[in-house]
């Protein structure tokens, strides 16, 4: 074996009942580099991950895994073992335990003790120490659920690396992180290789390959069809190799006519219904069009999220402002009464919100639509299924059938399936928040298509991004949200990349 | 074909895992004690597990919404005291002749059968519409609402009873309902309509899902999956008519009414858990609450409804305990939580929620009687069978995780 590869994957075959997610997937990692991955969705990249990492034990998977040249033969009845070995991972779900401090999380399961008690004073130090040697600016006595996406995912890195970590592997860190988080998180990494760890990292935002790789991977199908240097590499060239084909443009071109106002948003102040004593939103107005695009812009935490989770019903506390609908002020009380006017929203965290992961594709798509398909007491099941194919066909949901469970999906795959839910519903307003975070650029164009065919139907569509160019890709018009106040809202025409910067960061004011 | 066949079963096959251990438990009790095959013993399990059975149809639907039901034994008892208590008294018979001079003798007996029962079934509402209402809409959880439901009616049935057992000897119709048996002819032509309708069901989806495109699964092994269920209804019903002993007396031939009523509400709540918005919303909730609020259900509703059900069933036990038993006792329906609970377990249903099937509590319920019995007749040491019943539950669903495992 050569001197420098620290991981060497052979010929890695892996099963699951009714897909084959790996076949005879070979890569060789390189000590010290950063080595990326990408792939469609279902791919099988996080698979591969977790087979390197135990979660899929040896045995469960043909072909074998040399580390440090050693054969790797992780038991998987503890994931600790592949820590202890040095490969450490982070996954693409965040895994912390929201209650907890940081502190807490990082050395869960390995808390310093002072005989039978946890050494509480060790356990903030070393965390603190980790989080300084990374230059990871989280604070350790912070709890984790008042903590914003991008600095829970700096606290699962430090729990990946609070012990000697040679291999650190991350999956998809970026899918929920804005521009300036995911800046920070390219420093970090650089730090990390200059100490000398191993990267495995995983994105659907191709950009960020040729920011920090070294050499990069695509799989398609389960299999290798590419490992080159990342400097051979063009943009272009990674497209075509992962989906198989050349694609000319991202974003598709819409032609549409809004027209009239049809609904409005006002002067809108609410407080944080989990601390009143905080206003979440301070001060929100903005207009939609029928068959207008709205994209909302704004750094991570300038209120996107709870603002059109308040319009929903489903958050903040109206003190002020007025929502109004076809000129009539409405009252929304509750995600049903939004629904029953015609407004539907896709939320932005799919595992907690959006799906239920024991249930069926099938089942999860019309659940919000069972009304449609049911008379009086009868659910007509024949009319559901015939439904639901129509959309899993039209988004190319990878599964192989609607009848498996959402929990046996890629993340991307079940992203799509919270997408079909909503599409499903014939919403008058959809609201899309975030709805291509962990999408690949093929089904992300196809995402835009529906969009866009959507609006020129006659659907009004508000969608939140942490992608400026998606916003300004798709929007007919940008709506900037500042430190949870709207900030003006820019014609497409006018706007770029620095003129919404400038209002995002509230360098302009409206 | 037959391999195709084949193919099916083994994907199916933890849904009929739990008829296979059935299938177990009586071929080796039936080998070790053949009065286990009986015509006797098969016409009184059924009726014993009867009550527990249609309980466990309604708590399999409180178990998928992530809650419990811890009253539904003295609930059943309560209803059942009260039911004793108004033919006990003549609360209903005495006014009613007093009103109507005509009516007497059986004609008055059945009217006042008919009365008792909507009454009681009503009272079963009111505690169903008490505990929906304070775990709905006031949020309390459901361990401690019906834990306090269990206290508030232990002590009703002892109010009512005043401490003696009230018995009922005086109305037959009323005690036809856990004691009384439909003839042979009519349970023919019951199993007869029960058999051409599963069978027309079958084309009738079948055509159905042609006409949307659906792919179709093997006609041969649905085919046989009816067959093999009609032909267990079939042997019951010959078996309990007594056909196969010509010489026995006509007041032992027939199906249990207590069994066709389980028979019709398993059905009934079979069919509302898979098809109707009600079941789908159950199964919703419990699998993620947060998803499905923002899916636009009305959770309070749902849980109040389900809650309204199980008091309905709890009614239903009710009436039937007190024909059962043929008085109000102080300690009726005391421990039948317990083992309807049980039965939901054993039948698959997942503590955590969003998982469990109607049929499977049912069948759940059948094991638990079915061993129970065997046990009994077995004469094993009465102190041991809660134990060997305990082991079954731990055993039984350790299996079943285990078996999830292995398929992730
Ligand atoms: N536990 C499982 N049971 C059955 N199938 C599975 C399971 N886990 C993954 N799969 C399947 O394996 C394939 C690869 O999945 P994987 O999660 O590795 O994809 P991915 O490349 O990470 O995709 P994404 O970009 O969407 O995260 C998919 O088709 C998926 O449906
Ligand atoms: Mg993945």
């Amino acid at each position: 074996m050569e001197q420098d590869v620290i991981l060497e994957i052979a010929n890695v075959t892996k099963e699951f009942p009714g897909v084959t997610a790996l076949s005879d997937v070979s890569i060789k990692i390189r000590r010290g580099e950063i080595h990326g991955l990408c792939g469609e969705n279902g791919a099988g990249k996080s698979t591969l991950m977790k087979i390197l990492c135990g979660v899929y034990p040896h045995g469960s998977y043909s072909g074998s895994i040399a580390y440090k040249g050693k054969v790797l033969e992780l038991s998987g009845s503890s994931i600790r073992q592949a820590i202890e070995e040095g490969i450490a991972i982070v996954y693409q779900e965040l895994t912390l335990i929201p209650n907890m401090t940081v502190g807490e999380n990082v050395f869960l399961g390995k808390e310093p003790r002072n005989g039978p008690s946890i050494d509480w004073n060790r356990l903030y130090s070393d965390t603190d120490e980790v989080l300084k040697r990374f230059k990871l600016p989280v604070d350790s006595h912070e709890v984790v659920k008042l903590l914003g996406v991008g600095q829970m995912q700096m606290t699962e890195i430090a729990k990946a690396l609070s012990e000697k970590a040679d291999v650190l592997i991350l999956d998809e860190p970026t899918s929920a992180l804005s521009e300036a988080e995911v800046d920070k998180l390219m420093e970090i990494l650089k730090t990390l290789k200059s100490l000398g760890v191993t990267c495995i990292y995983i994105s659907h935002k191709l950009e960020e390959f040729f920011r920090i790789t070294d050499t990069v991977s695509v799989l398609r199908d389960g299999k290798v069809v590419s490992t080159a240097p990342t400097k051979e590499l063009s943009l272009e060239k990674l497209v075509s190799l992962m989906v198989g084909r050349e694609m000319k443009e991202r974003f598709p071109k819409g032609s549409r006519k809004p027209g009239e106002v049809l609904f409005r948003v006002e002067g809108l102040r609410a407080l944080d219904p989990n601390d009143p004593s905080r206003e979440v939103i301070k001060g929100a107005s903005f207009d939609l069009r029928k068959g207008e695009i709205l994209g909302i812009a704004g750094l991570m935490g300038s209120g996107r999220t709870e603002l059109v989770t308040t319009i929903f019903g489903e958050y903040g506390i109206l003190t002020a402002g007025t929502i109004s609908l076809d000129g009539k002020e409405i009252k929304i009380g509750s995600a049903r009464e939004a629904m029953s006017h015609g407004i539907s929203l896709v939320p932005e965290d799919r595992k907690r919100q959006g799906l239920i992961l024991i249930q069926t594709i099938l089942k999860n798509i019309s659940l919000p639509n069972l009304d449609r398909f049911s008379s009086f007491m009868r659910i007509n099941a024949n009319a559901e299924l015939a439904e639901a194919l129509k959309f899993s066909k039209s988004l190319s949901i990878k599964a192989p059938s609607v009848h498996v469970a959402v929990d046996s999906l890629s993340g991307g795959n079940q992203q799509k399936v919270v997408i079909s839910k909503w599409l499903m519903s014939e919403p008058r307003i959809l609201i899309l928040d975030d709805p291509t975070r962990g999408i690949d650029v093929g089904a992300k164009y196809e995402i835009y298509k529906l969009i866009n065919q959507l609006a020129e139907n006659g659907y009004s569509i508000i969608m939140i991004s942490s992608e400026l160019e998606e916003v300004l890709g798709m929007s007919d018009r940008v709506m900037v949200m500042w430190e949870g106040r709207s900030n003006g809202t820019l014609d497409i025409a006018a706007a770029s990349q620095e003129k919404v910067m400038a209002r995002a960061t509230g360098i302009e004011i409206a | 074909m037959f391999n195709s066949m084949i193919a099916v079963f083994r994907k199916n096959i933890r849904s009929y895992i739990l008829i296979i251990a059935l299938v177990v438990i009586w071929l080796g009790f039936g080998i070790a004690q053949p009065a286990y095959w009986s015509a006797d013993h098969i016409q009184n399990i059924f009726t014993q597990m009867a009550i527990i059975g249609i309980m466990a149809t309604g708590m399999v639907f409180v178990i998928v919404t992530g809650g419990i039901d811890l009253s539904v034994g003295f609930g059943a008892g309560f209803v059942s005291v009260v039911a004793a208590a108004l033919l006990y008294y003549g609360t209903i018979e005495t006014p009613l002749h007093a009103l109507f001079p005509a009516l007497a003798g059986h004609g008055l007996e059945v009217v006042t059968a008919v009365i008792v029962v909507i009454l009681s079934i009503g009272v079963g509402l009111l505690i169903g519409l008490w505990q929906g209402s304070i775990i709905a809409y006031l949020a309390l959880p459901p361990f401690i609402a019906t834990l306090g439901g269990y206290y508030i009616f232990k002590s009703g049935i002892l109010i009512v009873t005043g401490g003696k057992s009230l018995f009922i000897s005086a109305n037959d119709t009323y005690k036809f309902i856990a004691q009384g048996l439909v003839p042979p002819v009519p349970s023919y032509v019951i199993a007869i309509i029960v058999t051409a309708t599963m069978f027309l069901m079958l084309f009738q989806s079948r055509s159905r899902k042609q006409k949307y495109g659906i792919p179709l699964k093997s006609l041969a092994w649905e085919l046989v999956r009816t067959a093999i269920f009609a032909l267990i209804l079939w042997a019951y019903v010959l078996i309990v008519s007594r056909v196969f002993e010509p010489d026995a007396e006509a007041n032992i031939k027939g199906v249990p009414f207590l069994v066709l009523l389980l028979g019709a509400i398993a059905l009934v709540m079979n069919y509302v858990s898979m098809n109707t918005r009600f079941g789908r919303y159950a199964y919703a909730i419990g699998g993620n609450r947060e998803a499905a609020r923002l899916s636009g259900i009305n959770i309070k509703k749902s849980i109040f409804g389900i809650y309204l059900t199980m008091g309905a069933l709890v009614g239903i036990s009710g009436v039937a305990l007190a024909a059962y038993v043929g008085s109000g006792t102080t300690a009726a329906g005391g421990g039948y939580e317990l083992d309807v609970i049980a039965s939901c377990i054993l039948g698959g249903t997942s503590t955590l929620g969003g998982e469990g099937t109607v049929f499977g509590a049912i069948i759940g319920a059948l094991i638990m009687q079915s061993l129970g019995n065997g046990l009994q007749m077995m004469n094993v040491n009465s102190n041991l069978q809660y134990m060997i019943k305990g082991f079954v539950l731990i055993l039984a669903v350790w299996a079943d995780i285990t078996n999830k495992k292995k398929k992730a």
